[in-house]
């Protein structure tokens, strides 16, 4: 944990000297990598599609019982 | 209040990155303590959401590996915000080409997967669709029954961040999403102008 704490303050020492404040507005410069196509979305394993199947079959039954 | 739960308390930054499901209101008054910290300043860059914010966000430099590596640890340790509340996230990508490339896949699996650091969301749809946050080519997310976004807008507030209640939500690597309902069309006014962008609905598995 200590060396942790060093490694970040030595890095919030060297990042605030590369970029000073007052930089651009984020989302004007756009360096989101899906924003900018750069970052593939990861692919669900067996266990997300099963996550997924069950949400959808819960939110078809909720909206049946809804009716 | 039975003494072990007293115990695990964080009283110091240095603890943020030890206890576990802190309250976002204590680790707001423990950062609040120490404002000169390196945790505190990390946490702040976020929160003023500008240039040394997205540089960290994607660099490869050994001093952003340690500064997601940190905040990874920070937002892992906070209490998720359990309101159920929705959420909404604007997008703004540079191409009309790259926001159909990035859905398609989601429409595909139905499924959408944090893989950096934290996706930040905010709690006003009006903030979420706002020109900065997306464009002609953008779209929005409502995200329905959030279970691991980690509200940190009192945390912002505290440490002075410049935008508390811009992107007061973020949901940690790893949260994971279904695409709930067929994508619908959501009209915006730019400039005088009215565009029309993809509103997605997704709920948090």
């Amino acid at each position: 944990m200590a060396t942790e704490l060093q490694q970040l303050a030595s890095a919030i020492r060297s990042i605030k000297k590369r970029f000073p404040a007052g930089g651009k507005r984020y989302n004007r410069i756009v360096e989101n990598p899906y924003e900018s196509g750069y970052l593939p979305l990861p692919k669900p394993t067996q266990k997300d599609r099963a996550a997924v199947r069950r949400v959808l079959q819960q939110r078809a039954a909720a909206k049946l019982s809804g009716r | 209040m039975p003494s072990d739960t007293r115990r695990d308390l964080p009283r110091r930054a240095a603890d943020l990155l030890k206890c576990r499901r802190i309250s976002p209101a204590v680790a707001a008054d423990v950062l609040a303590l120490e404002p000169r910290n390196a945790i505190t300043q990390a946490v702040k860059l976020w929160g003023d959401d500008e240039e040394p914010f997205k540089n960290l966000v994607t660099s490869p430099a050994p001093d952003a590996r340690a500064w997601r590596r940190t905040m990874g640890t920070f937002l892992r340790h906070l209490a998720p915000d359990l309101t159920g509340r929705s959420v909404y996230r604007g997008w703004y990508f540079q191409s009309r080409k790259i926001r159909k490339e990035f859905l398609e896949s989601i429409l595909k699996e139905r499924f959408f997967e944090t893989s950096r650091v934290g996706m930040s969301a905010s709690r006003s749809l009006l903030t979420a669709t706002s020109q900065s946050f997306v464009n002609p080519f953008g779209m929005v997310w409502e995200i329905q029954k959030p279970k691991t976004g980690r509200d940190v807008s009192e945390i912002f507030r505290r440490i002075g961040a410049k935008y508390p209640e811009q992107r007061e939500v973020i949901f940690p690597k790893g949260s994971r999403f279904v695409l709930a309902e067929r994508p619908r069309r959501l009209s915006l006014v730019r400039g005088g102008q009215k565009i029309t962008v993809p509103y997605v609905v997704l709920e948090e598995i």
